[in-house]
């Protein structure tokens, strides 16, 4: 039976699919998160000509998929419910201008929407944003009719060189298009739900949020880290167990960071400001920087001090089952999935290894044409060879305020704001931050049902 | 007290207000955006390390001001300059242009202030991409040094979106800093008594290193500026939240480092990987070697 279970799929691995028009900054903020690239070095970024797919993972636990869909691509509805005229009228709009390069080739919408938790939509504040609005009206109904359990994030963005008003205006004014047009074609406002934080007791609900942000400050980070937090199911359990950290510890507030993308995976249930998040993310990028100039990395010391809950294999063979053996997690994540003939290996062509072309992406229609194929692309790395199991920090700061950073596993950071004076008391933070680990450890060993044979390490210090 | 005039030339928009807002001013890259073109010159006072004092010349790069410095104003501007600090835009489209004007500039030098010490900042590198920045920059260094004789000059590439401001200003300043050799010695024995590896003393304000030492062989030649750059990141966010940080410790299995305020004019940076030295044991060091600083932080202006 242990084996059985091993094939059941137990990481969570929600999708999301990214997508905007061109140049709106879909590869950037993608780079910008995962990949540390500085934000000036995505002008020379160059245009993502086809539909890729990323694999990330947060935390050693949850992974989850980007799908990045350029705006310039033709998107066809499968014939049979192409709906409303509206629909293939607004669907030609935005193809226009780049029909030529798109013969033979195209991606399925329905299909694409199907098989993702929640689409990340890109609009570029800087630039006229009614094309981009009418685009995404079109995606938003498609959703609605194929997988109404869809949550669409709405990334304003680009919002750099605006001032406050006019962030707030844009927002304002991009709220309002499109709500109107989702209403004149579907004719009426009472579908609509502009808080995420409503449940989702109304199925014709659309769940859609609007974010203001910009690859050069955190924005785009909290915004990224709101997404993720709300496609984790033990969200609401994590968010129970720091918010007993902070009673019995008299924290003021409490995160969950992931170390590497700086993706906040969870929060106490008060209320977070930006600002209080951004100094969090500095926070850790003093932490890894500090220890990338004075901390050695020993590998064999930070294999062996680190916890024993925190087991590699096991990681790394569940993480290649996974990308084999995708059927289990569907029916988790995805509905009406169960006839869908879609094989996400399908859209691995260019693997790596071997560079065999297979099939069709995404599409119906047989490629024709191999340059619409996808990349797959992994970021599971630990999230820095010198952040292990002792990696912490404290800094105190005017005002009587001061910051807490311990490790919780090799991805994982729990940092706290508190009040210098419950400083005095830090080994009972200590021990409450102990207690939290292992707790946190146990939440996700639960969906880690390949729990390994108690740890007989001998190098254990 | 002393005062020590530093000049700061280069064609108009090179990016020289930028950098000093950045280094004295507490601006991030960002703020620097909404800077106008300075209008003539510019004088600023910066307190440095309590009694010295850095008069700071910002001179507005626009043709007909530099016309003029040449001309009616060459006598004021040019003598008892310590220090000429001059931008190069690697953006420019007039290169001819910034070398003719950077010649002048170096005939009033050696005419008014010849044992002033130069610097050349090749600037806004960021906007270069990365494989192209050595090139690129070895090419106007030798242009320059050329250029430059017989007077020395140090060059350096820059960018206020990384560390490499911090590296230039950091040698800079370091001209600066009076009593060098004292300071050394003082960090040297702290560092013996409290078995450091590393010990940095950074001027408040700027976070630039004025002094240090080092008792075990490290690696990364650049660690100085990367260190300024990260902490003074971190500064500004704290300002944010209308807060300063006030100490810190960060470690891993293999290091503890602490920041601490030292003298009223600097923060102290010790680094220790020995784990069986307990933090409160290198706080309460640090808390008792911040006299000595003192002392030698007045005794030093003195000199
Ligand atoms: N990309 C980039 N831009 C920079 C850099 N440094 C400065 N800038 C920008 O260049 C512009 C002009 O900078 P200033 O500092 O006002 O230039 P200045 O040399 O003082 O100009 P004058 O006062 O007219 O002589 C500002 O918008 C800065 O944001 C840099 O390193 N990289
Ligand atoms: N000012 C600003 N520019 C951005 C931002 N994000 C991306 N860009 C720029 O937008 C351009 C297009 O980005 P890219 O990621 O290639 O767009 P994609 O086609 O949607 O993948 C690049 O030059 C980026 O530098 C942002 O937040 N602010
Ligand atoms: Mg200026």
């Amino acid at each position: 039976s242990h084996s059985s279970k091993r094939n059941f799929n137990c990481f969570i691995r929600p999708r999301i699919l990214l997508t905007g028009l061109r140049r709106s900054g879909k590869t950037s903020i993608q780079r910008v998160i995962f990949t540390k690239m500085s934000p000036s070095q995505t002008q020379f970024l160059e245009s993502t000509p086809h539909l890729t797919l990323n694999q990330f993972s947060c935390g050693s636990f949850i992974n989850f998929q980007v799908q990045e869909l350029p705006g310039q691509l033709q998107v066809f509805t499968s014939g049979h419910n192409s709906g409303s005229g509206g629909n293939s009228g607004l669907a030609s709009s935005y193809d226009d201008d780049t029909m030529t390069s798109m013969v033979g080739g195209g991606y399925d919408m329905e299909r694409l929407l199907k098989r993702c938790n929640a689409v990340v939509y890109i609009i570029d504040a800087q630039d006229d944003y009614s094309e981009s609005i009418v685009r995404l009206n079109v995606i938003i109904q498609i959703g609605r009719r194929v997988n109404p359990r869809i949550r669409y994030e709405v990334f304003i963005h680009k919002v750099d060189q605006l001032s406050d008003e006019a962030k707030t205006e844009t927002q304002r004014d991009i709220h309002n298009q499109v709500r109107d047009r989702f209403a004149d074609t579907v004719g009426g406002g009472d579908m609509w739900s502009s808080t995420s934080n409503t449940p989702n007791t109304n199925p014709q609900d659309i769940l859609i949020n609007f974010h203001l942000t910009s690859i050069y400050d955190h924005s785009i980070f909290e915004a990224f880290s709101k997404v993720i937090q709300k496609l984790i199911p033990q969200f609401g359990h994590l968010e129970r167990l720091l918010n007993y950290l902070l009673l019995t510890s008299n924290i003021d507030q409490a995160f969950l960071f992931d170390v590497q993308t700086k993706i906040s995976i969870a929060t106490d249930s008060s209320p977070t400001d930006m600002q209080m998040y951004e100094l969090c993310c500095d926070m850790i990028d003093l932490l890894i920087n500090m220890s990338e100039i004075y901390g050695k990395p020993n590998d064999d010391n930070v294999r062996t001090i680190n916890d024993d809950d925190d087991d590699d294999d096991d990681e790394y063979i569940n993480e290649r089952e996974n990308l084999n053996n995708d059927d289990n997690e569907q029916h988790e994540w995805n509905i009406d999935t169960q006839n869908d003939p879609y094989d996400e290996n399908n859209v691995q062509v260019n693997d790596l290894r071997n560079n065999s072309y297979i099939h069709s992406p995404l599409g119906t229609t047989p490629v024709i044409n191999n340059q619409h194929s996808s990349l797959i692309e992994t970021t599971n790395e630990p999230a820095s060879a010198v952040f292990d199991s002792m990696s912490s920090s404290v800094i105190k700061l005017t005002g009587g305020r001061a910051l807490y950073l311990k490790e919780i596993n090799r991805h994982l950071a729990l940092i706290c704001i508190l009040r210098e004076e419950a400083l005095t008391k830090q080994a009972l933070i200590d021990y409450n931050v102990r207690q939290l680990k292992k707790s946190i450890m146990k939440l996700f060993r639960l969906n880690h049902p390949t729990s390994r044979p108690p740890v007989s390490s001998p190098n254990i210090v | 007290m002393m005062r020590k005039k530093v000049l700061l030339m280069g064609k108009s928009g090179g990016g020289k207000t930028s950098m000093r807002s950045i280094i004295f001013a507490n601006y991030s890259a960002k703020d620097t955006r909404r800077l106008g073109a300075t209008m003539d010159v510019e004088q600023s006072y910066v307190r440095f390390l309590g009694n010295l004092i850095l008069n700071l010349w910002d001179c507005g790069g626009q043709e007909a001001f530099m016309e003029s410095y040449f001309a009616t104003q060459k006598d004021n501007i040019f003598k008892n300059v310590e220090v000429l600090i001059y931008v190069f835009d690697i953006q420019s489209q007039e290169v001819d242009k910034d070398l003719h004007y950077y010649q002048s500039c170096l005939e009033s030098i050696l005419q008014h202030s010849c044992n002033a010490k130069i610097f050349c900042l090749i600037h806004k590198m960021d906007l270069i991409s990365e494989e192209m920045r050595t090139t690129i920059f070895t090419e106007r260094e030798n242009i320059l040094q050329d250029l430059s004789k017989p007077l020395q000059c140090s060059c350096f590439r820059t960018s206020i979106y990384d560390e490499t401001l911090y590296r230039a200003w950091s040698q800079i300043v370091y001209q600066l800093v009076p009593n060098v050799k004292g300071l050394e010695k003082t960090l040297e024995n702290f560092a013996e008594i409290i078995d450091a590896d590393e010990i940095l003393l950074f001027e408040k304000a700027t976070f630039l290193v004025i002094s240090h030492c080092t008792r075990k062989e490290h690696r990364d030649s650049h660690r100085f500026e990367k260190i300024s750059d990260i902490i003074k990141q971190f500064k500004l966010s704290c300002s944010k939240l209308a807060a300063a940080f006030q100490s810190m410790e960060v470690r891993n299995s293999t290091f503890a480092c602490f920041i601490e305020l030292c003298t009223p004019n600097t923060y102290v940076m010790v680094v220790i990987s020995d784990p069986t030295i307990s933090s409160e044991v290198t706080l309460m060091n640090i808390r008792s070697a911040r006299k000595v600083f003192e002392k030698l932080e007045k005794d030093g202006v003195r000199s």
